[in-house]
């Protein structure tokens, strides 16, 4: 019997953990939160159409100070992909209330190289109207290097920083942004490196047209890791567990040699833009910024290309995808260290014991990510394998199928008349749609019968496909 | 802790049960066959709009899911206690 019940909690386990249909869950935040990259330091520069010379290494401190360090020559192998957190540390939101307040930055370029310059700039991000704005542009200027502090007033429930260093030969440049909330949550994917590429792209002499296709994407179908402010990571979803209402855009920064180049932004295969829009957007070819909302984690892709003027003019354009937003609810693991005692008053024995036994309860039976990543994997490799390969070849048939239907538009039809006079094929004769039972009873009474009326009728069917067997089964 | 540790277990036993039927030779499922089974799936999703297809394919695929984990418990289960001279074959 002990087998019995240890299998059955082996089966309880792993059962979920063997689905083949993703089943999705909507998740909702207190607060509006930014999608952060962490990879996207690295596409750019380690893109190879920006050879840049310049590597970060470290980028600040605990202690708020965003450092350039001395920078070896060619040196660029996977600068700042990890050190997103201590950058995050470079800035400081001073005071932040719905009425105003301002961010400082402070930063030290002491290690640039001195031909270099820093563009740094900062966008403050309303995302309460779904949008964002530039309440103040910053400093746009190029600064030798460094040490500066901005003071910068805002009204805005996040900010965006970005800040560029480049040396203005050819195209090496580097951007590295950053986003800040001030519940300072924030949302981390992963990409694939082959796209790396196709996040900066250059109009240089002779081009005149560039296709570009804008996807935002969890390439490797990675989780989605929260940081809560103790940087360590909170919640483990998945894509399809995320609801995300997103927008991205493009920024473009000119950095040609012709002030008055005739620049141009069109639609390709997209929603189009108004002609203000447009005509906003080439306003000022310095710098403009184009917008797609709604864009959709993992699926959605837009398509628009750049008409570059004369032969002199160059272009950075840069795609931040980052600002997708969320609104979701957090859900913390009850282990977790901020969370374990929380709801307990520890200043008493009984919340004392209380507390010990919810923390004996978390290190006795959480397994740790190692031996679930063991074992998940065990279980990985017995689905290779004969008899039960089989089984698992039919589920994702199945699965293949359920997920490549579009729902809600099936149409039950039968054979009316042949096509042809000797064929074998027949028009088929649409009898029920999926707009026939609500218009004949109602969508909500369709809904109603769809999500509980049916399941009855599920339950009594299995109920006597049960009975049935088994009184079979008894007779003989 | 306690998980952890049966987790090693249980994933390393998984891991000899592979590796033994792995030694089985066994075919792979005819193409056409997982592909009629593919259509016939996206076929039944059309009955969506009316009865909840994807939820039952998703029960279906849990309850086939369970049913194999505990298959493979058992049998990983019983071969441990077999190993231990605790139980029989």
């Amino acid at each position: 019997m002990k087998n019995v019940f240890f299998a059955l909690f082996i089966a309880l386990f792993f059962a979920p953990q063997a689905k083949a249909l993703t089943l999705s869950q909507t998740v909702t935040f207190d607060n509006v939160q930014n999608i952060y990259n962490t990879g996207h330091f690295n596409d750019l520069v380690s893109s190879p159409a920006f050879t840049a010379d310049v590597a970060l290494t470290t980028c600040g401190s605990l202690n708020r100070t965003l450092t350039f360090p001395t920078i070896a020559t060619s040196s660029l192998n996977g600068v700042l992909t990890n050190d997103i957190f201590q950058y995050k540390n470079g800035i400081t939101i001073v005071h932040a209330t719905s009425t105003g307040g301002y961010v400082k930055f402070d930063w030290d370029t002491s290690g640039l190289p001195s031909d270099y310059h820093i563009y740094c700039k900062t966008h403050f991000i309303d995302f309460s109207e779904d949008n964002y704005r530039f309440i103040d542009a910053g400093s746009n200027t190029a600064q030798a290097p460094g040490s500066y502090n901005y003071d910068v007033h805002a009204t805005s429930s996040s900010v965006y920083f970005r800040a560029m260093a480049t040396n203005f030969v050819g195209s090496n440049t580097q951007y590295f942004t950053d986003n800040l909330t001030p519940s300072g949550i924030m949302l981390s994917i992963e990409e694939d490196p082959s796209v790396h590429n196709a996040w900066i792209k250059q109009l240089s002499s002779g081009t005149s047209t560039l296709n570009y296709t804008i996807s935002l994407a969890n390439w490797h179908n990675q989780d989605l890791i929260f940081y809560d402010g103790e940087q360590e990571p909170e919640i483990f979803y998945s894509e399809n567990q995320i609801t995300c209402n997103s927008f991205v855009y493009v920024d473009v920064e000119y950095l040609g040699y012709e002030e008055n180049s005739i620049v141009s932004w069109n639609e390709y295969q997209s929603t189009p833009f108004s002609t203000s829009t447009i005509g906003e957007l080439i306003s000022d070819p310095n710098e403009f910024t184009i917008r797609y909302n709604n864009l959709q984690l993992g699926t959605s892709s837009q398509n628009f290309f750049i008409e570059g003027g004369n032969s002199t003019t160059e272009y950075t354009l840069v795609i931040d995808r980052r600002d997708c937003l969320y609104t979701s609810e957090a859900i913390t693991s009850p282990c977790s260290e901020s969370n374990i005692c929380n709801d307990i008053a520890t200043t008493t024995l009984g919340g004392n014991f209380e507390c010990a036994l919810k923390r004996f309860t978390c290190w006795a039976f959480q397994p740790n990510d190692t031996s679930t990543n063991y074992i998940l994997n065990s279980v990985d490799g017995i689905k290779t394998v004969p008899p039960l390969v089989t089984i698992f070849e039919i589920v994702e048939a199945i699965q293949e199928g359920a997920e490549n239907y579009e729902l809600q538009n099936g149409t039950l039809s039968v054979p009316m008349i042949r096509a042809t006079a000797t064929g074998t094929e027949y028009y088929m004769l649409p009898t029920l749609t999926a707009s026939s039972v609500p218009n004949m009873i109602g969508t909500e009474n369709t809904t109603l019968i769809r999500n509980s009326i049916v399941w009855l009728a599920y339950i009594v069917s299995i109920l006597g496909l049960f009975s049935l067997v088994y009184t079979n089964h008894t007779k003989k | 802790m306690i998980l952890t540790i049966i987790f090693y277990v249980v994933g390393f036993l998984f891991g000899i049960l592979t590796d033994l039927l792995s030694y089985i030779p066994w075919p792979q499922l005819p193409e056409n066959f997982t592909n009629g089974i593919t259509y016939f799936s996206q076929n039944v999703m059309k009955l969506d709009f009316i009865l909840p297809m994807v939820e039952l394919m998703q029960l279906f695929v849990y309850v086939t899911s369970f049913l194999i984990a505990y298959l493979v418990a058992s049998i990983t289960i019983k071969f441990f206690n077999w190993l231990r001279g605790a139980g029989s074959m």
